[in-house]
């Protein structure tokens, strides 16, 4: 068994890792950056349509063009990348044990950043009945068949979820060739953004069906035949009597994406209920002291340059904390948030000079302003605006905001 | 003409713009925009909608195995000759190694814009 | 034509138990299974609880051969390389009348001769299962309630059957059976084959082979449960065996830890179409209602996985299992109404069969030859670090990982591949290396998997299919080139 020691142990090699990774180094760390897959780049590499980079290049990059200028930036480092290795255990003293074709090895660290993504959503968790025949998978697997393995995993859709991966995989097969018969939405409002439902539905003349979700999938011949759709209530339960047989050959599923932290959790992570992701404070530092977490792992973002960005506070956070800084200069501040704010990230403030909160409405929110309250005093009230589900929102909190809060700061949606 | 409602697709702002419409169908006046990158988006939407393209394009490596090449427009196009493009990637196959950028379709369908190659290869 | 002495029709657990108990006599054997994999049918939706004995009413046959096949897996499970964990088990109740129907189980389980059994109340449950709900007061302890992974057992019996001789015919459902001189002739799509003996372990279609070899004795209607499997971070690990108060056809909604460290709830009971193995919405709400009033905070959004499978009920049998010769066809032997406990059974029954063979006069002279171990496959995620690290040097396919969820390696994937019967679909696979088993259902692996099976196979992953016929999963190249 191999043993190696760096200052910054980055897992994953998508965005955030790479991002992480390259702002670690430039902080003066000895970087590793381990990568299960053959190449760098993560989910970018499938994702080959562009909308990436406006934010961190100010041009519409496709995908893989905004992995390629990480790749690029990380060939110029001496940052150790480690390809084809995937991670089996971080330990709470951030030992982290990994394997590839050589061996096990071990990547002892001072600072771990976790950057290792996202999943999604299954049948199995949506728990959709019916027969179970090849044809049923989700968006990301046949946005792989299609990009990556030169296959056509079906020649009839139904998609169900309304999400960006959804909707630009609806387009995807459009342009391919294949039927897309209809999206399905089992919320009354899109899940993915605006453009997305203009550029992947409407230039295809695809039709988008709110509160409608898959009830049943009907199998013949060991593959899908037909899915039934029904119309749900504000519950969202079925309504009998508005089922709807739709034939196809394939479901597509883009039912939501799950951060996943089994690494972490066995590092001792402690996780929040809400994002599925750690509990961070604004270093993005985890409950484990010097193991940091960014990206889709830490919470599910929807624009990559949001992920670049957070990774690289995460990644100079963590070289800071390996070269025994530290950037937490307060007692902490709790964030809380009020419904309709489904979370924050952050969920605790250490810093008095400036701190990034991001968060996420449950519902779309017309007319309405943010109001950031703390110990019953308000410290800051936000224009009246349009506040939705699909787009991350960022508050920025300036130092005089943060020198007057007490223990605790809550945000808050006022509808008026 | 009718007035004609549309979300902008420059950035993600997505702002929802108003464009007032002459006979011949061209944008007279449009309202709603952010900025002015959104205007003439719109007053390009009523005509001739315009869309880069992405797809990908048979790639064979220097050992000889297949692969996909992620490729895209250098720019955007007239959304109406997409079809004819896809038409033309699925049959045509590109040699490595390619770089990012590389022209894989010098001026697609007598548009002027290329097809390039979105990542080394 | 090729001749066997016997002809098993069937290949789940009993068809495989049953070959490699024959396979130990001087016999020719084959084994005919409609599907591509062995264990494709109620073998694999299927708890696999292997029960202590105490549950079947007592005087009938799944009663005798209950307290016995379960005292055989822990040998077995030795001898075969198969995972059997003995976790005990609880039939909880919550009122003074569940206590009354707990001890006419106990009684039932003491008369069938299982071992062991105590009734406890009070804090004693939940000093042996901590999670069990707070409101249970009375239970019956059955200590020795075991668990396999269904289809791995089956598998174990199937390849060491291979390896003593026994040929299984895989996508060979039998469509005809003609009496000859010598005995049958069986019709599977390859063509004719020739047995002296047929033992009919068809599962719910075993009514069906015996009309079709003019034996209409029976009928056999198709009891469905749903089941459903929770992710190994779900919070709840590694619990005792949690059965309700049963009802009069079912043991009701069981909630068991499997021998990979799943949560499994199972199952319903409702007569259905004997082909109808979908799920249902109103299964799936009975099993998590079912589940939570076993465990309370069990977190139902942990689900990764719903399915369900078709348990054969003899009409007019009690249900009881129907395993005797025909009374019709000489030579033709049942083994029918396999429901539950049928897999705690499979090894019971098998010897129980050569019994009933031997006193029908079928000649059978032990072999001297017969292998009575199998080697388990590489479990790279069971072996410590060193053994990891040594397993990767001597072959670095144990290196790549393929499914990341559950830890299998592209080497355990290869492995599988050259394993006889040699597994053809992406099903079968799963259930040899648990690639696309767990959270993500092979949202990551299904490409890694049928590329490897492909490249093994000498064949494009377009002609691979997931499992049953037809199930295709990519078809064309999308970009032809020039």
């Amino acid at each position: 068994m191999n043993e190696f020691l760096f200052d910054v142990v980055v897992i994953g090699g998508g965005p955030a890792g790479m991002a992480a990774a390259i702002e670690a180094r430039k902080n003066g760390a000895s970087v590793a950056l381990v990568e299960r897959n053959p190449r760098l780049g993560g989910i970018l590499l499938q994702c080959i349509h562009s909308g990436f980079g406006l934010k961190c290049f100010k041009q519409e990059l496709t995908g893989p063009e905004y992995a390629q200028r990480f790749i690029n930036q990380l060939d110029e480092t001496d940052i150790q990348v480690f390809l084809s290795t995937m991670v089996l255990q971080i330990t709470k003293d951030k030992k982290v044990v990994c394997m590839n074709e050589k061996g096990i090895s071990v990547l002892n660290a001072k600072a771990v950043v976790l950057a290792m993504g996202c999943r999604e959503r299954t049948r199995g968790e949506i728990k959709i009945p019916g027969d179970r025949c090849a044809g049923v998978l989700t968006a990301g697997l046949a946005q792989h068949y299609i990009n990556i393995d030169n296959y056509c995993p079906g020649h009839k859709f139904v998609i169900l979820g309304s999400g960006d991966i959804g909707l630009i995989m609806a387009r995807r097969l459009s342009l391919e060739g294949m039927t897309v018969q209809g999206v399905y939405e089992l919320m009354p409002y899109p899940n993915g953004l605006t453009r997305n439902i203009k550029n992947c539905l409407e230039d295809f003349g695809i039709p988008l069906h709110l509160s409608t979700t898959v009830t049943r999938v009907i199998g013949k011949n060991g593959r899908v035949a037909a899915v039934e759709v029904t119309k749900v209530d504000e519950k969202l339960q079925p309504v009998e009597g508005t089922s709807e047989i739709v034939p196809c050959d394939t479901l597509l599923l883009s039912v939501g994406l799950v951060p996943e932290n089994e690494l972490s959790s066995g590092a001792g992570v402690a996780l929040s209920p809400r994002t599925h992701g750690a509990v961070v404070n604004d270093s993005l530092q985890t409950s484990v002291p010097g193991i940091f977490a960014c990206g889709n792992v830490l919470h599910v973002h929807d624009l990559a340059d949001n992920v670049t960005a957070e990774a690289q506070h995460a990644g100079a956070c963590a070289a800071v904390f390996a070269k025994g800084g530290s950037r937490e200069d307060g007692a902490a501040i709790a964030v809380n948030c009020e419904d309709p704010i489904g979370y924050t990230v952050p969920s605790t403030i250490c810093s008095r000079e400036k701190a990034s909160v991001l968060f996420r409405v449950r519902r779309p929110v017309e007319n309405a302003r943010m109001v950031v309250t703390s110990e019953g005093n308000v410290l800051l009230q936000g224009k009246l605006r349009k506040y939705i589900p699909s787009i991350m929102e960022e508050l920025v909190l300036p130092s005089a905001i943060l020198q007057k809060a007490g223990s605790e700061i809550t945000l808050q949606i006022e509808s008026v | 003409m009718n007035p004609k409602e549309l979300v902008c697709t420059v950035c993600p702002n997505s702002c929802n713009v108003t464009v007032e419409r002459n006979g011949k169908g061209e944008a007279v006046k449009v309202t709603g925009n952010r900025c002015p990158r959104g205007e003439a988006f719109a007053k390009q939407e009523v005509t001739c909608p315009m869309r880069v393209i992405t797809s990908t394009v048979l790639l064979r490596g220097e050992d000889g195995r297949e692969a996909l090449l992620p490729v895209r427009s250098s720019e955007a196009f007239a959304l109406s000759k997409h079809a004819r493009t896809m038409e033309l990637l699925r049959h045509m196959t590109v040699r490595a190694p390619v770089k990012m950028g590389d022209i894989v379709v010098r001026n697609v369908l007598d548009t002027g814009v290329d097809i390039i190659a979105s990542c080394d290869s | 034509m090729q001749q066997y002495d016997i002809i098993l029709i069937g290949g789940g657990i009993m068809g495989c138990s049953i070959a490699r108990e024959l396979s130990k006599y001087k016999l020719k054997i084959a084994v005919c299974e409609a599907a591509a994999d062995v264990a494709s049918g109620t073998t694999k939706a299927n708890g696999g609880l292997i029960h202590a004995g105490d549950d079947p009413i007592p005087g009938t046959l799944k009663a005798f051969l209950n307290s016995k096949g379960c005292l055989m897996y822990p040998i077995l499970s030795e001898k075969l390389g198969f995972r059997f964990h003995k976790r005990g088990s609880m039939v909880v109740g919550f009122t003074e009348d569940d206590l009354a129907v707990l001890k006419t189980l106990l009684e039932r389980g003491r008369l069938n001769g299982a071992p062991d059994l105590e009734l406890i109340s009070g804090d004693r449950i939940f000093e042996l299962e901590p999670e069990t709900n707070r409101k249970a007061k009375y239970a019956l302890y059955t200590p020795h309630t075991g668990i396999v992974d269904p289809f791995e057992v089956a598998i174990a019996f199937c390849e060491n059957a291979v390896a003593n001789g026994v040929q299984f015919h895989l996508s060979s459902p039998v469509t005809a059976i003609r009496k000859t001189d010598g005995g049958f002739a069986v019709t599977i799509p390859k063509g004719e084959l020739n047995g002296k003996y047929i033992i009919n372990c068809a599962g719910v279609h075993a009514d069906d082979v015996a009309r079709l070899a003019g034996a209409d004795e029976f009928t056999i209607q198709a009891r469905h449960g749903d089941l459903l499997v929770m992710d190994k971070n779900c919070g709840v690990k590694d619990v005792m065996t949690l059965y309700p108060i049963p009802k009069p056809d079912t043991k009701g909604v069981v909630l068991m830890s499997t021998v990979s460290g799943n949560i499994l709830v199972g199952s319903t009971a409702v007569m259905m179409e004997k082909d109808d193995i979908a799920s249902y919405r109103e299964g799936i709400d009975e099993l998590i209602a079912g589940a939570n009033k076993l465990i309370e905070r069990l977190d139902i959004r942990k689900v990764i996985r719903t399915f369900a499978g078709n348990r054969a009920v003899v009409v007019g049998n009690n249900n009881d299992f129907y395993i005797r010769p025909s009374q019709k066809v000489a030579g033709l032997f049942h083994v029918a109404g396999i429901q539950s406990p049928g897999i705690a059974c499979a090894p019971a029954v098998a010897a129980y069969v050569v019994q009933m063979l031997k006193g029908c006069g079928v000649p059978m002279e032990e072999k001297k030859n017969f292998i009575d171990t199998r080697k388990a496959p590489v479990d790279f995620s069971s072996l410590s670090t060193e053994e990891q690290d040594e397993l990767i040097h001597r072959n670095s396919a144990y290196g790549r990982i393929v499914c990341r969820c559950e830890c299998v390696t592209e080497g355990e994937i290869i492995d599988a591949m050259h394993r006889n019967p040699q597994p053809t679909t992406v099903d079968a696979i799963k259930r040899r290396t648990r690639a696309g088993m767990g959270r993500c259902q092979s949202g990551f692996c299904q490409q890694k998997v049928l590329s490897i099976m492909a490249k093994e196979l000498g064949c494009s992953p377009t002609e691979i299919e997931l499992g049953a016929k037809g199930s295709q999963i990519v078809y064309s190249k999308l970009k032809e080139g020039c």
